[in-house]
């Protein structure tokens, strides 16, 4: 007995261990119930992703330039998935797990609430995304996918499970995450603040989460199918042998107007931005809601899987595809207005305005594709021109997320990040999306005279922007921490409350009660009513 | 238990997050359900129209199909019978009511075993086979996922939590299995009545 | 009347119901089929039709919710709640089980392709991190003390969850482990076993001469062999187990100690 006891001084020593930072570290994140350790989670997977999905795409893009004369991934099997699995990564990985990190941080703040809604719902969904990521990515590598073009292999069919599992609990997790978002801006409000007068990024991460949650549950039903299928069925849905038949059935997701979801935040973001550049109010913010909530009902997928019944010349489809341009052209125009009733401010840009003005034009590019895409004499539909709209779409969605990652950098990680390079970072990202963009529509066009190859080499340079964009980000996001320099609470006289808080946000993120809200600025219509309250005081 | 009693109560919540969260939850549910349901009479719609025959004639039986669209509906109303007693700080009832609810779930989970033995389907026979176990198979995760979330709810109930202020739980719950009830409804209609 | 919510919602719905119903003549609906949910004629294209009218359907169901709720305003919380104004958000502590919660969901989906074991290895800790989850969150109502509230529930809990939580931990190291040993070769497999004991007996010692070692270094640690044994478990169980001969009896001097051996090294 005696030998197991420690001797009071030892005892008391070990009893208490080291303690560590509050928020950070990794027992931090592995614990956490705070949105903003949670949404950090989001992040860095998403950083992480994205270089990892940028560097793919150089190889995939190396060899579509010359299918014959280069050889990257030893076969047209594997150079196929790879391709698939760069275009699955892009859209359902990289794309959603920043968009959702940037709005776990922010929307709780931004609706006044000490935290999201279900933490440990939302901690779960982060680590579910993770854990679903790696199954998926690691069994595509392992020979899995979404199909085999020369037929599948031995153990080749349990990879390509497991990457359909992998892809249906990434699915779930987003749906997870959506669930808390969307609760959190509909039922954690603070008072006086009715859904009009929540801020833009708040109701477009409102619209996008409903879309989804009425969107991402369709494929994870065709998964099960497949799944199911490949496990006993009578091999209809999930026949391996029928070399590209899995891919073809999830591919909807990637396609309009499934894939217009993953632009409907950058909306969000780019209303978010703009009149606090301009410091005034914005000239019309139903009107953006309104557009907002169009561009959602545009985006909901599902309903067009052409694996089982191509109907994308059929007057619906037509005119979806054509009606996605306004609520963007309407978005950008309403805030243009709202730039030239205050002027646009002389100088160096902001960061985060030419990110958002970028991130917007590319958007106006991909729904202008998607609708080029739709005219049926111009036979575009199955070409390089799907890729063109999910490319530009996930490219403008980068560029605005990277541009509100620059907006709320003090309250995403306590630091300011560098105007400099921001305006290097978000100026390659466009770069990247236009070429790639761009050459695959032209590809997509079928001209003649060697055309498409010289294309397929944009595309390529395309791809390497991306890598330096990527690394790009993730250097300056590892700067910044180095820095010892203070961003201050509000470092761009914010609007919305997320400004109100200190910089570290506190656990709780607002210290005291907050006063009630009146509009969709609350802390312009403080700054103006101290202004009126000094202009009425007696001198 | 005097040192419990000086303790501070616990504070009070938001009353609507749970049940909106549980809306949005039940949104997600029913479009995975309808998924798998549009695929079915998507094929079905085709075989139709290349006149093949989807099941063989009368191996479908209507009968033990309503009997699970009738219990359903009996749950539906004694699942808001908990709600209500709950609200009422009637908790004999609400256990009652809970406990009624989750035995009709039993019954329609055995209900469902028996038709799917009893059509003598097999998963890999035929595609109309492989959707008939694949939609069913669905609708009972999702009875299976009601009837948790239920019995945690009653678990709560009996560990004293939920009052008449604070008691989003048990009509959360109850959100959810009128979900998965009106999946089997219009199952019931797509699938057993227009077969 | 109408809030906010139930306008964006229930247009949502009846925008996506008329599509549906367009789609359906657009796509070969017949007489009044696809505004009567295919009751008299024909609604065209199945699919597209069924989504969109269960979009539609689903979204004014969340419509007519939100506007039960009134929006689920801050005001309309207060009024229900009989308080002046709605409380803010209550605190959540931190907890281990969503992880926990999220692991063992990736552990049942490579053993449903896998092994079966490794399946039903993974809707024990789903189950567990459910059970631990649904505790964590009554004891964080508990009372309104939050040190009284984590006190009961560990006194609730504790003598449960470390021996459960250790047999797990052998479990899945096993199983995992064992993947991979049938997948390497006989030496390879030798190889793999010494460094996996020579890892469990570091952190050992580790954990032994530093017990005061920063908690991020242990979670790190933890984290990066589980995640490190399931990639394995994958790619091993994937790529499938080596091929095992059966040696023939070479006579008495051999004997049959060892019944089967590999041609894989």
């Amino acid at each position: 007995m005696t030998m197991t006891e420690s001797p009071p001084s030892e005892a008391a020593e070990s009893t208490e261990p080291e303690a560590a930072v509050p928020g950070t570290g990794l027992y931090d994140a592995l614990t956490t119930s705070d949105h903003k350790a949670i949404g950090r989670i989001w992040l860095r997977v998403g950083l992480l992703l994205l270089t990892g999905v940028a560097v793919l795409g150089v190889p995939v893009a190396l060899e579509a330039t010359s299918a014959d004369s280069v050889d990257v991934f030893d076969g047209a099997n594997a150079a196929w998935q790879m391709n698939g699995l760069y275009n699955v990564a892009l859209v359902l990985l990289v794309v959603p797990a920043l968009t959702i990190g940037l709005a776990t941080i922010v929307v709780p703040m931004q609706v006044g609430s000490s935290n999201i809604a279900f933490p440990r719902a939302a901690a779960a969904a982060a680590w579910g995304f993770v854990v679903g990521a790696a199954i998926m990515i690691v069994s595509v590598f392992a020979g899995g996918g979404w199909g085999a073009l020369d037929g599948v292999r031995g153990e080749e069919a349990d990879a390509i499970e497991l990457t359909l599992l992998g892809m249906g609990m990434v699915a779930a997790s987003i749906l997870l995450a959506c669930i808390c978002l969307a609760t959190t801006v509909v039922s954690l409000r603070t008072p006086g603040m009715g859904l009009m007068k929540t801020p833009l990024f708040a109701w477009s991460v409102l619209v996008s989460a409903s879309v989804w949650i009425l969107t991402l549950p369709v494929l994870i039903a065709n998964l099960i199918i497949i799944v199911v299928d490949l496990r006993g069925g009578p091999l209809v849905f999930g026949n391996p042998e029928a070399s590209t038949m899995i891919y073809d059935q999830v591919h909807w997701i990637l396609e309009q107007p499934a894939v217009f979801v993953l632009g409907i935040p950058v909306l969000g973001i780019i209303g978010s931005i703009v009149p606090v550049v301009a410091g005034t109010r914005h000239v019309a913010h139903a009107g953006l809601m309104a557009a907002i909530g169009a561009a959602g009902l545009l985006a909901v997928g599902g309903w067009s899987q052409p694996a089982f019944s191509d109907q994308r010349e059929e007057l619906l489809f037509v005119a979806f595809g054509l009606l996605a341009v306004v609520p963007v052209l309407a978005t950008l125009g309403l805030n243009s207005l709202t730039l030239a009733k205050a002027g646009v401010p002389a100088g160096l840009p902001p960061a985060q305005l030419l990110g958002a003005l970028g991130a917007g034009l590319l958007l106006l590019l991909a729904t202008g594709a998607g609708a080029l895409r739709v005219i049926a004499p111009l036979d575009l539909i199955g070409t390089d021109a799907d890729a063109a709209v999910g490319r530009l779409v996930a490219f403008a969605a980068l560029v605005g997320l990277v541009a509100g990652m620059w907006f709320w950098a003090s309250k995403i990680g306590g630091h300011a990040l560098s105007n400099a390079a921001g305006l290097g970072v978000m100026l390659d990202f466009i770069g990247a999306g236009v070429l790639m963009g761009a050459a695959h529509l032209l590809i997509g066009f079928d001209f003649d005279g060697g055309l498409n190859e010289t294309m397929a080499w944009i595309v390529f340079v395309g791809a390497i922007l991306a890598v330096i964009g990527a690394v790009g980000v993730v250097a300056s996001v590892a700067s910044a921490r180095r820095s010892d320099a203070d961003p201050g609470d509000d470092p761009w006289n914010g609007h919305t409350l997320e400004w109100a808080t200190t910089t570290p946000v506190p656990p709780e993120n607002f210290v005291g009660a907050l006063a009630r809200v009146t509009s969709e600025a609350p802390l312009l219509d403080a700054a103006e009513q101290g202004d009126s309250d000094e202009e009425g005081a007696p001198s | 238990m005097t040192a419990t009693a000086r303790l501070p109560s616990p504070e009070l919540r938001r009353p609507r997050t749970v049940l909106v969260g549980t809306m949005f939850a039940s949104a997600a549910a029913a479009m995975v359900y309808f998924g798998v349901l549009a695929l079915y009479v998507s094929r079905r719609a085709e075989a139709r129209a290349l006149g093949a025959e989807w099941f063989p004639e009368g191996v479908v039986e209507l009968g033990p199909s309503g009997w699970i669209f009738w219990t359903l509906i009996m749950s539906s109303f004694t699942v808001q019978w908990a709600v209500q007693a709950i609200q009422n700080e009637d908790r004999p009832n609400a256990y009652v009511a809970l406990g009624l609810t989750m035995l009709f779930g039993a019954a329609v989970f055995n209900q469902m075993w028996f038709i799917l033995n009893d059509t003598g389907f097999s998963l890999d026979a035929s595609e109309a086979q492989f959707l008939f176990f694949v939609l069913n198979g669905t609708f009972i995760a999702f009875l299976i996922l009601a009837m948790a979330f239920l019995f945690l709810t009653a678990l709560r109930a009996m560990f004293g939590q939920y009052s008449p202020r604070q008691n989003d739980g048990v009509p959360a719950a109850a959100m959810f299995w009128h979900t998965v009830a009106t999946m089997y409804w219009i199952t019931w209609i797509a699938v057993y009545v227009t077969k | 009347m109408f809030t906010t919510g139930f306008k964006f919602y229930f247009g949502l719905a009846a925008a996506l119901v008329l599509s549906a119903v367009i789609y359906g003549y657009a796509t070969g609906g017949e007489h009044v089929g696809p505004i009567t949910w295919g009751w008299k004629g024909g609604v065209g294209e199945h699919i597209g039709y069924t989504m969109l009218m269960a979009s539609g359907v689903v979204a004014s169901a969340i419509s007519f919710v939100i506007v039960a709720f009134r929006d689920a305003d801050p005001s309309a919380q207060a009024h229900y709640l009989g308080v002046d104004e709605i409380v803010p958000t209550a605190t959540v502590t931190g907890s281990y089980w969503p992880v926990v919660g999220a692991f063992g969901a990736g552990v049942g989906l490579l053993g449903l392709v896998l092994t079966p074991v490794l399946f039903v290895g993974g809707i024990v800790i789903c189950s567990l991190a459910a059970i631990e989850w649904m505790m964590d969150a009554w004891a964080d109502r508990a009372t309104g003390d939050a040190e009284a509230n984590a006190a009961l529930r560990d006194r609730v809990m504790a003598p449960f969850e470390i021996p459960v939580a250790g047999t797990l931990a052998v479990g899945v190291i096993v199983l995992a482990g064992s993947r991979i040993f049938l997948n390497a070769s006989k030496n390879g497999a030798v190889f793999w076993a010494g460094l996996i004991a020579i890892l469990i007996f570091g952190i050992g010692v580790l954990y032994a001469a530093k017990p005061k070692m920063n908690r991020n270094i242990i979670a790190g640690l933890v984290l990066t062999c589980g995640l490190a044994v399931i990639a394995g478990g994958v790619v091993a169980g994937v790529d499938g187990e080596r091929e095992f001969h059966p040696h023939e009896p070479h006579g008495e001097d051999h004997g049959d100690d060892h019944a089967e051996d590999d041609h894989s090294e």
